[in-house]
């Protein structure tokens, strides 16, 4: 029973603070200590929310966002992972492109809002434009780190069992580099939703971005706090299910079972290893 | 099966900033299959380096390296390190197919090596929780899952304790005689030597200085093994 209450008190810590804070905001909305129309109260975000819930107004925003996200995303990965192989294989030709890539890492990517619409319309390509800008350089950093800091010592293993060098990097760099390829798709999608978010306030006519600041115009400000809510809401839980990823592909000690297909201690936590010497000693 | 392995006037040096550094020198030596083959030398004298070339790592040397049955076994040799180097995301078993093509996984074959090595219990171990001893057996199982020519190790047990070390030696003596491989084995002890090899090779200076054959009867005189361990320390 105490290892049970141990076991909800873990699981809803997260939650505590975002209670006090809803109980905070009821409460001084209740007192009228600010504006209602500056701070709505909870419970009429709530019916707002429900509203628009029901009138698929909210389905509609979150998938055109959704919808941007994924396809610049992808781009911009499939961009990344070949630059990055690029970077680490072949860096005397990486080296051509240090200074640019340099420069447009440094540039916000909303900072080039105003080129991209000139140049690219009001359509959809400025906005992926925005997004692959913004999500490329921490994926690429991270892809070539990793397949660059690839053990030459793992790699001798192939060699001396006669990998090519296609089954070595399938097999050898592609695994041990994996971890630092989905920490980068991690940071990437968030950099690519927020930038996307930006682009979307500034020149679109859908989407969660366009969603504010129209609210904004019409001064609605509980539809405004319900898109920062969505925006957040889904940022967390994107980087949840890439969590989620890393822990189940991105270690090397989880999912080990013993042969009778139980659940074994992660090797790494246990402090006694399965056949410690004094159970090697009965071979000798 | 096996054939054996001829080195002539081996020679390897390596570029430094100040000109070349020779470390092999006409090295020239048979290695015979079925046999272990043990490479005794002091820290730094070239083991580690001549066995890198036999097992295809460095292939930048003079002289040849002649295997004598390439119908059967083209340059098949397969090494065990210093460390186990296992693949840290894979299992113990799927560490010992690892050299093996999708198609040539024989899982018949990787039962009896998790069997012979005494790893059955621990196959879908990661390498994480594994002892060292463990580890290196599943490294010495990968290299025999290829089925190698020759067996080509890099002071496999180096980093082991006492105990381990005398388990895996057995082991490896048990493997052999099983498998009928030809073995390198390359230490800088002495009484490791005595226990694995059928012939000591001592490098010193660049090249083999003396081969110590170690017959059953040399094992059985403690005398005799007294009187050729003096001399091998006099020539190493």
């Amino acid at each position: 029973m105490k290892l049970n209450m141990r076991k909800i008190h873990e699981i809803l810590k997260s939650c505590y603070i975002p209670v006090l804070i809803l109980f905070l905001w009821q409460i001084a909305s209740a007192l009228e200590i600010w504006n209602a129309y500056l701070l709505p109260p909870p419970w009429k975000v709530a019916r707002t929310f429900w509203n628009m819930l029901l009138r698929g107004e909210i389905a509609v925003s979150v998938a055109v966002s959704l919808r941007r996200v994924l396809i610049g995303f992808g781009i911009s990965f499939a961009l990344a992972f070949l630059c990055g192989l690029v970077a680490a294989y072949l860096p005397d030709f990486a080296a051509y492109f240090r200074h640019v890539g340099n420069f447009f890492r440094n540039v916000p990517p909303l900072a080039l809002i105003s080129v991209f619409i000139l140049w690219f319309g009001l359509g959809e390509a400025s906005k992926l434009m925005i997004i692959i800008l913004a999500s490329f350089f921490p994926m690429e950093m991270n892809i070539a780190k990793g397949f660059a800091s690839v053990d030459r010592r793992l790699l001798e293993v192939g060699e001396s069992l006669g990998f090519s060098k296609f089954r070595a990097f399938l097999l050898i760099s592609l695994p041990a580099a994996r971890q630092d390829i989905l920490i980068g798709m991690r940071v990437g999608l968030g950099y690519s939703w927020r930038a996307l978010i930006g682009a979307e306030m500034f020149a679109a006519a859908a989407g969660l971005g366009y969603m504010i600041v129209f609210a904004q115009q019409m001064s609605r400000s509980d539809k405004v706090l319900i898109g920062i809510f969505l925006i957040g809401g889904i940022g967390c839980l994107s980087d949840y299910f890439f969590a989620l990823i890393l822990d189940k592909f991105g270690t090397d000690e989880n999912g080990a079972r013993s042969a009778d297909g139980k659940e074994i201690e992660n090797g790494a936590k246990s402090s006694r290893r399965p056949d410690s010497p004094d159970k090697e000693s009965e071979g000798v | 099966m096996t054939g054996d392995i001829t080195l002539k006037n081996v020679c390897k040096r390596f570029d430094t900033k100040r000109g070349y550094f020779e470390i092999l020198k006409n090295i020239n030596f048979t290695l015979h299959a079925h046999e272990i083959t043990v490479l005794l030398g002091k820290s730094g004298c070239g083991k580690t380096t001549l066995l890198r070339l036999i097992g295809g790592l460095d292939r930048d040397y003079s002289g040849e390296i002649i295997f004598s049955n390439p119908e059967k076994n083209p340059e098949k040799t397969a090494i065990v390190f210093q460390e186990p180097r296992l693949m840290p995301w894979l299992t113990v078993e799927k560490n010992i197919a690892f050299g093996l093509k999708r198609g040539e996984i024989d899982h018949e074959k990787i039962r009896e090596l998790l069997s012979l090595t005494g790893l059955t219990a621990f196959a879908h171990m990661k390498p994480a929780q594994l002892s060292g001893g463990m580890e290196q057996r599943t490294a010495l199982a990968r290299a025999l899952a290829v089925e190698p020519g020759f067996l080509l190790m890099d002071e496999p047990f180096a980093a082991l304790d006492y105990f381990t070390r005398a388990s895996m030696q057995k082991s490896l003596l048990d493997i052999c005689r099983k498998r009928k491989r030809g073995v390198l084995f390359i230490t800088h002890s002495i009484d490791e030597a005595f226990v694995l090899g059928d012939r000591i090779a001592v490098l010193r200076d660049k090249e083999i200085r003396k081969v110590y054959p170690l017959t059953e009867n040399l094992r059985r005189d403690s005398g005799a093994l007294e009187n050729l361990k003096a001399d091998i320390l006099d020539n190493i």
